[in-house]
């Protein structure tokens, strides 16, 4: 049987740490750019580039600049119109 | 090149057209930047694409106008199709001594050749960083290499080109994306009509094979760094001038 299931918007927001950083569902909640080793320049590329495919938006370069953790990327989404 | 999607900006004429008849010959599907339809653009492209078993869609906007760049690039990106190679071909080339140049005019001049690119760069980069694949091929130029008198704003902004080439390929080399530039010498364009016969003349007895070089021949450079032969390189500058 197939079963087809739809992410929320928090799951994908988590998702895309998930791929975009490589680290477990686990660690996501709470995280900042300083207390993760792999969210460094690169990680951060990638992480808003699945981001942006996930929820169909384009963050100014001074959004991504502003997205330093996983509180601020919420703040950041909300003003995209995105309800988490 | 078999299957791969490539986009080619400046395609309706010179070096560019050559660019999208060597990819499609290679296999790949093209997206073919112009900066306006022409009924003659679309046949050609119609007729490259029915001999060649690929697609080939125009896509047009204004190197100008950024926004017209952000709506056009995002139609291809809409699309949904993996985006394998970024050819950036389209500029534009003036010849003018400092005293006779305007500083807006360089301004407008460094719009299109250099913001543009990296503009276009900007968004096609985000979606071959999600692949973790892609090639970029920027068009630099011996001018940006070569001080040349009355060159002051073509020569600065291809040599603005090719700095960002290498930082670029600093930048997202360890995401899997290569970034290289073409630096063609004096080419066989439309572009070369600017000259007199005794400059053109002059430019050809530059270049050790004393000839100006062919579209094709920079055509089929590009081709090669984006393809997979290129695997391994990335960042480079490659002269394609004859020997100076």
């Amino acid at each position: 049987m197939f079963i087809h299931t739809i992410m929320t918007n928090i799951e994908k927001y988590n998702n895309a740490f998930v791929e975009g950083l490589e680290i477990p569902v686990e660690q996501v909640e709470g995280l900042t750019m300083e207390g993760c080793d792999k969210w460094d320049s690169i990680g951060q590329m990638s992480l808003i580039a699945v981001l942006e495919d996930a929820f169909g938006i384009e963050l100014a370069p001074d959004e991504v600049m502003a997205f330093t953790s996983y509180a601020a990327g919420l703040d950041i989404l909300k003003n995209h119109q995105i309800d988490l | 090149m078999q299957g791969k999607n490539v986009i080619i900006t400046g395609s309706n004429r010179g070096i560019g057209r050559a660019l999208v008849e060597t990819f499609v010959a290679a296999g790949a599907n093209v997206w073919a930047c112009a900066r306006r339809a022409t009924s003659e653009h679309e046949s050609w492209l119609q007729e490259l694409s029915s001999s060649h078993g690929v697609w080939v869609k125009p896509v047009y906007f204004d190197m100008a106008d950024a926004d017209a760049v952000n709506a056009g690039i995002q139609s291809i990106l809409d699309e949904g199709k993996p985006v394998d190679v970024l050819v950036n071909n389209a500029g534009v080339s003036t010849v003018g001594l400092l005293s006779m140049s305007k500083v807006d005019d360089i301004k407008a001049l460094f719009e299109v050749n250099f913001f543009t690119m990296l503009r276009i760069i900007q968004k096609v980069s985000k979606k071959m960083v999600r692949q973790r694949c892609g090639a970029i091929v920027n068009m630099g130029s011996i001018a940006g290499i070569e001080p040349q008198p009355g060159k002051i704003a073509y020569g600065s902004s291809k040599a603005a080109v090719m700095m960002m080439t290498k930082c670029l390929a600093k930048e997202l080399g360890p995401m899997g994306v290569r970034v290289n530039a073409i630096a063609p010498g004096p080419i066989e364009t439309e572009m070369i009509h600017q000259y007199t016969d005794d400059v053109l003349k002059n430019l050809a007895a530059e270049s050790a094979l004393r000839r100006l070089g062919k579209r094709e021949e920079i055509a089929q450079v590009a081709l090669f760094l984006a393809s997979d032969k290129a695997s391994y390189i990335n960042g480079e500058i490659i002269k394609v001038d004859g020997g100076r």
